[in-house]
């Protein structure tokens, strides 16, 4: 699997995983996330998220993928998390609605959790940083 | 995005219970938290008479839109606000940074205050440096008061209210809620006697 499609299949299954944590009740793409990942798209190894399905060349550290596939990615639907891989980090970006009757800090908290122990298990990937935000509750 | 979405648009929609469902209107937080702020002006709104005695001096015809306008201001994103401080990378797993928009707050505000019975809420202020954890945050929340309401129990009823959704959802360090009565209205029954 490319590098490419392998950051895309992985963003769209922690969105997947996201929208079934307790107390998400919808998971959004983050604006502006896509657009600054372009703007410094040479530094990446990969990157997907709304508005960014394209890859660049470099192979993930230990990744079987051979890291050429710079062409776009036709993805089947765009992920709503953002998921940057680079040479020395991994990031997870996104933003969440929360359901009124659950708590916002706790659900944060078990939807981070939630993206690490996911990551940890690929160990091709580097170090991983999450930034959930809630941007309304419901 | 959210800014192209007229007034006018949320009320044909609202109109239309809803349906189709429109996603620029829905998946918007911005747009979402206008939408929901219509909703319950509309359930008042065929009550609702201005309250020229008890106005500003110069009362505004259009105390509807005005409070829409200030709807759509504080419904946009602002700033992040922390939830705690970023969690490092104890266990080599990384950094974790949990935030809340500013726009998310002022919603979350705003319909605990039009929860309490005879309020509207007008504005919403959040007095301190929210993007600093644990720093004091005062809140000041101007609404607008049913007449014939005994408004200090209201004022009580809405700072209740408004500091639970706070404690819920938020980690601010909310030192006071502050309410603010901006003007009156009351029931156009009244009027009609």
């Amino acid at each position: 699997m490319s590098n490419a499609s392998f950051v895309q299949s992985l963003a769209l299954e922690l969105g997947d995983l996201v929208a079934g944590v307790p107390g998400v009740a919808r998971v959004q793409a983050r604006p502006g996330v896509g657009r600054l990942a372009k703007r410094v798209l040479g530094g990446l190894t990969s990157a997907v998220g709304s508005g960014l399905t394209s890859a660049v060349g470099g192979a993930l550290p230990g990744s079987s993928g051979s890291g050429a596939d710079s062409a776009e990615t036709a993805a089947p639907r765009e992920p709503d998390v953002a998921l940057t891989v680079t040479e020395a980090s991994t990031l997870v970006e996104l933003d969440v609605a929360i359901d009124g009757s659950a708590s916002g800090p706790s659900v944060v908290r078990a939807v981070a959790t939630g993206i690490l122990a996911r990551l940890a298990l690929e160990p091709s990937l580097p170090p991983a940083s999450v930034d959930v935000r809630i941007v309304s509750i419901l | 995005m959210s800014d192209t979405v007229t007034l006018e648009r949320l009320s044909d929609y609202l109109d239309r219970g809803r349906v189709p469902y429109d996603p620029a209107i829905e998946d918007d937080p911005s747009t979402a938290s206008q939408l929901a702020a219509l909703q319950r002006l509309r359930t008042l709104s065929g009550r609702l008479v201005y309250d020229d005695a008890a106005a500003q001096p110069e009362p505004d015809p259009s105390w509807f839109s005005g409070v829409m306008d200030r709807v759509r201001l504080e419904s946009r994103a602002g700033r992040d606000i922390p939830l705690g401080v970023p969690l490092g990378a104890e266990s080599g797993a990384g950094v974790v940074s949990l935030h809340m928009t500013e726009g998310a707050v002022r919603g979350l505000v705003r319909e605990a205050g039009d929860s309490i019975s005879g309020a509207v809420v007008i504005s919403c202020a959040l007095d301190g440096d929210v993007t600093t954890p644990d720093a004091p945050v005062r809140v000041e929340v101007t609404i607008s008061a049913l007449r014939g309401e005994f408004v200090p129990a209201m004022a009580d009823d809405v700072r209740e209210a408004v500091g639970a959704a706070l404690l819920l959802h938020t980690e601010l360090a909310v030192t006071a809620v502050d309410i603010v009565i901006g003007d009156v209205h009351l029931l156009d029954e009244e009027v009609a006697r």
